[in-house]
């Protein structure tokens, strides 16, 4: 129980917590910015995130009367929670090993549907039709996007933990520390199914266009948010900015930990970079270049190829390829 | 001079004179059967015929049998003839219809005549004709003729009598009230009824006299009959006494009946000298005779007919006894017949048109029967004595060819007694006819006369190896005998299924159980026969409840039909709870006389290596299972219809109360009942040379803790005026096992230790919830009794250290018990689905117990020691037969066959304290069984170096893992409150089989973790469904909404419960799921861990679908009304959720004990720290996380109440429309959108009613 103390200092301040809370932030003014340069706009500065946030947290907070209060209010804090968790487990190559005896991989797998869940829940407990119609459609999306990404979490255990002779690692810091001896799994064939599928998770679980369905502004008003105001809805966009992290920061992990000589910093930084690269390639050049699905072509969609890419990969890595 | 007169006759001459008027005199009796003169006439020359044969063959003693037979015909057929000249001068012109109604005395002269002619009387007749056809010459063939003859004259000797004596007038005129006294039929009639009487009553000193007349030296004759054993004696002449009696008094005369046959028994009882078979069946008739007089005193209303009734009861009393006393052949046909012809008045008793068609029936086979069955006795005897000792030495010496026959046609009267197909139509006809006192004997007594015939023949008197001999050295006789029972159990078993009216159905079921015993007996072993036997009184004894129980319902409620009964439960509740027990007993459920003797029956057919026959015997008592519940289900649970009749009177009570007494006495202590049998087997074994074998172990043994609550139950039944009383001392006695159980740890291993204690305490915790729950329900007593009953049984199930204790405790659990607390509600539904439940349970525990059989046979006692020791060395196909079934069967109580789910679930129509607890900790009995399978009885350490290894436990693995997705997928699409958490457990119970399946420390770990953490939040989520019904009256997902700002404590119990069965870390869920899934990769089984994560996302799906279309959406507006649930339900649930959340910070507190028991199991040990396993695969620590989300959220939380200074309420935004929920709410249905069209075009390529 004595490194519960280390795993606390990981969990509020890196490379979760202020960490990811101010780079998650930032990847997503990055992400504004650069969408709004390919839609020929000027866009916000990279601290309008950080701003919003502020502005959020001085709002007068509206509840709707017909809304069981408790749940409302606790369910972005719960998604929030979650993501901070979350967050404490990525590794950081040449920076931060990781927290070894969580679970790693499964119980990312549990919590990172967390935030939606959340969304859900609260779109719910806000008794809107909106919220609704939101809870059906985040539920869809969720159901789409869960089975590739076990898969691939399934896939790279299985890869790993055959190389390393212990039939499957569970362990990211294990993943990573195997990656450094023998060189990334993103240069290996056999998981670029696997990769491809993780990329086209991303936007699905991020909730971007094409996938943005349980939030369609333009639909369904933004389905669970639509109730939502001042320092809740601020949890929200918090769980959000660290959710980005946690993903990015684990496609990373899996696929191309490779650090760079020199110090931790560089490392920290190079990773930042290697996240930021990552949100352009599969959240904001998608996001910018498409319109939006209709729930049913998302969830075909996740069902007609990234499931099969990840399985193709798993089932690879199960023959001992 | 008589000799001298046939000394001038040739014989061949005299031979063919007689079969000529043997032929030619039918022939003539055929031709005017209309009229009595022409058959009364026509028969004489027959009987003259057959006395001319007789003398053909020179023999003295024949003569003097001719002698005799002719005097005794011209004294009854005079009489008759008599008789019919004064009737039908009283009738109406020349109808023979009802022609004896006005004068009664000379109708029953007319009918003693004409049945004294066939040799059929109440007072015997002479032995002239056994005489005749013991010397008959010729050998088989003429006595065959003569036995087809006399069978025509019998069929139109009846005819006349029927409808002379029984039947109403033409006209319809009305019966003069009472003309016994006004009808004097003057003295010639009276002088040769007299003659009669006395030749009968006096047969012997009449067959001395005709031999002095011939001048024979005294004793030259051949002693047919051994005289009256005085049991049999007090019976048939105090008949006399009570029938004159109460033609003053009925009273006295009933008294003086059940005095006589009280006294029969007792000297029956205090005879040492009888035989044990022959004691057997003598307490047999006795016992089973007294409670029939007993309860006869209140059945049989006073009326012209009811001293008719008591002096051929008493009769048949007598006659019964005198079969089952005598040790001669001679006597024996003598009783039978008197057998015959009492019981036949006794069926036509009613006089109706459809109780003399009945009768005739039964008359003509039995009589037919018996005609064909005295040659075969007779050529056994070769011509002998007929005194048992004489024939068996007579038959030894026999040819194979007429040894055979002799037993064929001997078989065919006791085959008709019995009720044998293709000669049983008699039966269900005859037993709804006759008065249900009588119906009662018939099924419990006179069929058992004809298995006694047989075991008497066949076993007592020829023994195995003349058995053998007649089949020179093939045992077809046996074999017959079997397929004769095997035939008879199936057309019985299945014509009682569609069955409407009672007393039918209970014949048809007679049938099958008939069947069942010669099936048993027919394999002519020890065991074989002890089985047979020990049914044969468990049978008597059950049958007869379940006919004078009917005869009670059908007195009240004035019909006989099914549906005629429905509800009586309530008006008649004595009488029903008697006919309650007859049922279960009848099916063959523990702790009732039926279930100990099936045990054995069954045990002898695998011990014989029939288990093909085993099984068949097991599918009947399935037929069982569904006929007999429609009784329980009828009386019990279904409404009334109409006005409540009153309670049967006490003195019809109290022989059912102590046949019910019997029934439970007997299945509770089946020794006395075996004390009865096996003296009786071991002289069979003594004389026909069956290889003896041990007596098998029947006893269950019965810790306090088990005691505790099955005396208890008694406790809601004595509160049962004040339920909430009621339900608290449920909880108090459950708590008071806990406490025994606690005590008592001494023989438990820590698995059986736990197990007992999750019954006791999760018992005790849900009946508190239930005293609020079923506050407004209706006789909640019940409801608690057998819930106790059923705690009992899981309880055994948890402290059994041998398999037949096992098994009879877990058919408590599961059948009947479960059946009645799972029915409460008596709602059509819930029957229907209660029911369905209960017949796959049996099914399911029919595996097990095949298992259970072979297991023991092998191992020669069922104690686990011993089977484990015999797996090892018995034949590898039993061994895995054995672990196979039984695996079956455990699976198949854990809902795992992945086919139909559906119609292995517990039904969500159940009373929702008992649906929790069935899917938290009853089904957990199946993870029980197999443990202790594959565990503790070795099958497992058997199994590897015998088979592939874990080919059983690796197809077991894929079912789990099959049923976790396909049980979530189900629940996917669900909208009852509770099936979506049945379909739940289901699919949860995939996991701990998959676990358990592994077979490996971790995985048997991961799976003991998730039974235990299951308990918890299973029970939680059913309670708080409970709650919702409770508060709300609706059942479906789609008729709520928003209920959480309503019961607020309630949603927070089922968050916590809903994050532990989805997984979420760290719950508890999470924990046992992680080491299941690091047991599969340990494996290698990547496939089985993608499913079971996959079911983790669909479980997430369907509680959240809950969550939302149950607590949160849109408000109904009309359930504003709708309260927090009441303190004595959220104490438990809250209890429960603190559980969950302390095991999920802690789970080493649970992995502790299962740890334990992974050692005890002889696995490899695990490391077990406070947070969850220290080290390993596996390992993680659910305390750092639980710290991790804590602050997390609490930081969160924090910050959100601090910065949330203004707070403003407000409308639901909807674009400025006045929508009202019920528009806009979504359907259960439409929640999944498209994914859950397809996940429901998926399950119903399975499950097709999905599709709805």
């Amino acid at each position: 129980m004595n490194d519960i103390f280390p795993a606390l200092f990981h969990m509020l301040v890196f490379p979760g917590g202020l960490f990811a809370l101010v780079a998650g932030l930032f990847l997503k003014g990055l992400d504004r910015r650069v969408e709004a340069r390919m839609q020929r706009r000027v866009g916000p500065p990279l601290w309008q995130p950080f701003l919003d946030i502020v502005k959020l947290a001085l709002k007068q907070t509206v509840i709707p009367a017909t809304a069981q209060r408790t749940a409302f209010l606790a369910a972005p804090v719960l998604g929030f929670a979650g993501m901070a968790v979350c967050a404490a487990l990525i590794p950081v190559a040449g920076a931060y090993a990781g927290l070894p005896g969580l679970g790693d991989l499964l119980v990312l797998f549990y919590l990172l549907p967390l935030p939606a869940v959340a969304l859900m829940v609260g779109g719910s407990a806000s008794s809107s039709p909106f919220g609704a119609l939101g809870f059906s459609r985040e539920m869809c999306m969720m159901l789409a996007y869960e089975v590739p990404l076990l898969a691939v979490l399934l896939a790279v255990a299985m890869k790993v933990g055959a190389a390393t002779g212990v039939g499957v690692e569970f362990s990211l810091s294990a993943v990573v520390g195997y990656q450094l001896a023998h060189g990334s799994l993103a240069l290996d064939p056999v998981m670029w199914p696997a990769l491809a599928a993780y990329l086209l998770f991303l936007p699905g679980t991020m909730g971007v266009p094409p996938f943005d369905v349980p939030e369609a502004e333009t639909e369904v008003l933004e389905g669970p948010l639509l109730e939502y105001s001042g320092p809740a809805l601020g949890f929200f966009h918090l769980a959000s900015a660290l959710k980005t992290m946690v993903v990015l920061g684990l496609g990373v992990a899996m696929f191309f930990p490779a650090p760079l000589p020199g110090g931790a910093l560089v490392n920290v930084a190079w990773f930042l970079a290697k996240c930021a690269g990552l949100m352009l390639l599969t959240l904001t050049v998608v996001k910018a270049a498409t319109g939006r699905f209709r729930v049913e072509q998302a969830f075909l969609f996740y069902l007609k190829y990234p499931a099969p890419l990840a399985l193709l990969s798993l089932g690879l890595a199960w023959r001992g390829l | 001079m008589a000799s001298a007169a046939v000394a001038t006759i040739s014989q061949p001459s005299l031979y063919l004179l007689g079969a000529v008027l043997v032929l030619g005199a039918a022939a003539g009796a055929w031709t005017y059967r209309r009229q009595p003169g022409g058959v009364i006439g026509f028969g004489a020359l027959v009987e003259l015929g057959v006395a001319c044969a007789g003398l053909a063959g020179g023999v003295p003693a024949a003569a003097a049998g001719a002698v005799l037979l002719l005097v005794f015909q011209a004294a009854a057929r005079l009489l008759a003839w008599g008789a019919w000249r004064r009737l039908r001068a009283g009738a109406a012109r020349g109808s023979l219809r009802g022609a004896g109604h006005g004068r009664p005395v000379s109708g029953a002269l007319f009918a003693l005549g004409m049945f004294a002619s066939l040799g059929l009387s109440p007072f015997l007749v002479p032995e002239g004709r056994l005489l005749i056809l013991h010397g008959l010459p010729g050998g088989l063939f003429p006595a065959l003729v003569l036995a087809a003859v006399s069978l025509g004259m019998a069929w139109l000797t009846l005819d006349l009598v029927q409808a002379v004596c029984f039947e109403s007038p033409a006209g319809g005129a009305a019966p003069q009230a009472d003309s016994w006294t006004r009808d004097r039929p003057g003295p010639v009639l009276a002088f040769l009824a007299v003659a009669v009487a006395g030749l009968g009553v006096l047969a012997h000193p009449a067959q001395e006299l005709a031999a002095g007349l011939l001048g024979l030296a005294p004793g030259a004759l051949p002693h047919l009959g051994d005289g009256w054993h005085p049991a049999a004696l007090v019976p048939y002449a105090g008949a006399f006494v009570v029938w004159a009696l109460a033609a003053r008094g009925l009273s006295a005369a009933r008294l003086l009946a059940v005095v006589l046959v009280a006294l029969s028994l007792g000297l029956a009882l205090a005879d040492a000298s009888l035989d044990p078979l022959a004691r057997l069946f003598a307490v047999l008739v006795g016992g089973v005779g007294l409670a029939v007089a007993v309860y006869s005193c209140g059945y049989i209303r006073p009326g012209p007919r009811a001293p008719g009734y008591f002096l051929f009861l008493l009769l048949m009393l007598g006659a019964l006894m005198g079969l089952a006393t005598t040790r001669s052949f001679g006597s024996f046909y003598g009783f039978w017949e008197l057998m015959t012809l009492s019981s036949y008045l006794l069926v036509i008793h009613e006089r109706t048109a459809e109780a003399l068609s009945a009768g005739r029936r039964y008359f003509l086979m039995s009589t037919g029967g018996a005609l064909f069955m005295l040659p075969g006795l007779l050529l056994l005897a070769g011509g002998g004595g007929l005194d048992f000792a004489a024939v068996a030495g007579a038959a030894a010496g026999l040819a194979p060819g007429v040894l055979g026959l002799a037993l064929v046609l001997a078989l065919l009267g006791f085959a008709v007694k019995a009720g044998l197909v293709p000669l049983h139509s008699w039966l269900p006809v005859a037993h709804p006819v006759a008065p249900s006192s009588i119906s009662a004997p018939l099924s419990g007594l006179l069929t058992k006369m004809g298995v006694y015939g047989i075991v008497r023949v066949f076993l007592g008197v020829c023994g195995v190896p003349v058995l053998l001999a007649a089949g020179q050295g093939t045992p077809w006789i046996g074999s017959l005998l079997t397929f004769l029972g095997l035939v008879t159990m199936a057309y019985g078993e299945i014509m009682a299924l569609r069955q409407d009216d009672l007393k039918r159905l209970l014949a048809f079921s007679t049938i099958g159980q008939i069947g069942e015993i010669v099936l048993v007996l027919g394999l002519c072993s020890w065991l074989s026969t002890t089985a047979a036997l020990s049914h044969v009184l468990n049978h008597a004894v059950m049958k007869n409840l379940l006919f004078l129980g009917a005869g009670a319902l059908i007195m009240r409620a004035g019909g006989r039909r099914l549906a005629d009964l429905s509800g009586l439960g309530r008006a008649m509740p004595w009488t029903s709870a008697c006919m309650v027990v007859g049922a279960l007993s009848v099916m063959g459920l523990p702790p009732f006389a039926g279930f100990a003797s099936k045990y054995l029956m069954l045990l002898a057919c695998v011990d014989a290596g029939r288990v093909d026959l085993a099984a068949g015997l097991l599918l009947a008592s399935l037929a069982g299972a569904v006929y007999a519940m429609r009784i329980v289900r009828v009386l019990l649970f279904e409404p009334r219809r109409g006005a409540a009749p009153a309670e049967a009177p006490w003195s019809m009570r109290l022989p059912l109360l102590v046949l019910a007494g019997l029934c439970v006495g007997l299945g509770v202590a089946p020794q006395a009942n075996l004390a009865l049998v096996a003296p009786v087997v071991g002289m069979l074994a003594a004389q026909s040379g069956l290889a003896a074998q041990a007596l098998p172990t029947l006893s269950v043994s019965w810790p306090p803790f088990v005691l505790v609550p099955m005396l208890g139950a008694a406790l809601p039944f004595l509160l049962r005026r004040n339920p909430r009383a009621a339900g608290w001392s449920a909880a108090g006695v459950l708590l008071a096992s806990a406490a025994a159980v606690a005590l008592g740890r001494g023989g438990l291993d820590t698995l059986s230790l736990s197990f007992a204690l999750i019954v006791a305490v999760m018992g005790c915790l849900n009946m508190v919830y239930a005293v609020g729950y079923m506050d407004h329900s209706h006789s909640q007593w019940r409801f608690y009794t057998f819930f106790l009953f059923m705690t009992g049984g899981l309880l055994g199930v948890a402290a059994s250290t041998d398999l037949f204790s096992f098994f009879t405790f877990w058919e408590i659990m599961s059948s009947w018990t479960l059946y009645f607390v799972i029915v409460h509600e008596e709602s059509p539904q819930a029957l229907r689905e209660g029911y369905k439940y209960f017949f796959f349970n049996v099914l399911g525990a029919g595996f097990v117990f095949l298992g259970v059989l072979l297991a023991v046979q092998a191992a020669g006692d069922p104690s686990f020691e011993a089977v484990r020791r015999a797996l090892g060395t018995m034949p590898p196909g039993t061994a895995a037969a054995v672990v196979g079934l039984m695996a079956l069967g455990f699976a198949m109580k854990a809902a795992q066959l992945p086919l139909r789910i559906d119609v292995q679930m517990h039904p969500a129509t159940a009373p929702t304290p008992v649906s929790g607890y069935i899917s938290s900790v009853l089904l957990k009995s199946a993870l029980f069984g197999l443990l202790k399978l594959f565990f503790v009885l070795g099958g497992l350490g058997a199994l590897a170096g015998l088979w592939q290894q874990g080919l059983v436990m690796g197809a077991l693995a894929w079912v789990g893992g099959v049923t976790i997705v396909l049980a979530a997928l189900l629940a996917v699409l669900q909208s009852d409150l509770k099936l979506v958490l049945i379909y739940s457990t289901v699919s949860q119970l995939g996991y701990m089989v998959l676990g358990l399946a592994l077979g490996s420390s971790l995985g048997v770990a991961g799976g003991l973790l998730h039974l235990a953490n299951h308990v918890l939040f299973k029970d939680l989520l059913f309670l708080v469904a409970g709650a919702l019904l409770l508060r709300t009256h609706r059942h479906s997902l789609d008729e709520l909404g928003g209920i959480g700002r309503r019961m607020p404590a309630t949603l927070a119990v089922f968050a916590v419960g809903a994050l532990c069965v989805v997984g979420v870390p760290p719950s508890n869920g999470f924990t046992s799921k992680w080491i299941i899934y690091q047991a599969l990769m340990e494996r290698g089984e990547v496939a089985l861990a993608l499913m079971s994560l996959i079911g983790s996302v669909l479980t997430l799906a369907y509680f959240a679908k809950y969550l939302h279309m149950a607590f949160l959406g849109q408000p109904s507006r009309e359930l504003e009304h709708v309260r927090e649930a009441p303190r004595t339900m959220l104490v438990p649930m809250i209890l429960l959720a603190a559980g969950c959340v302390v095991t999920s910070v802690f789970p080493g507190l649970l992995l502790a004990p299962v740890a334990a028991v992974v050692a005890q199991l002889g696995l490899p040990g695990l490391d077990v720290a406070p947070w969850g396993l220290a080290s390993g695969p596996g390992a993680w620590n659910a305390t750092a996380v639980s710290v991790l989300a804590a602050v997390a959220f609490g930081l969160g939380w924090g910050a959100l109440r601090l910065l949330m200074r203004s707070v403003r309420v407000s409308a639901v935004h909807t674009c400025g429309e006045d929508l009202r929920p019920e528009d806009t709410r979504m359907a259960s249905r439409g929640v999944y959108g498209l994914p859950g069209e397809m996940l429901r075009n998926l399950a119903a390529v399975v499950v097709p009613s999905v599709k709805e």
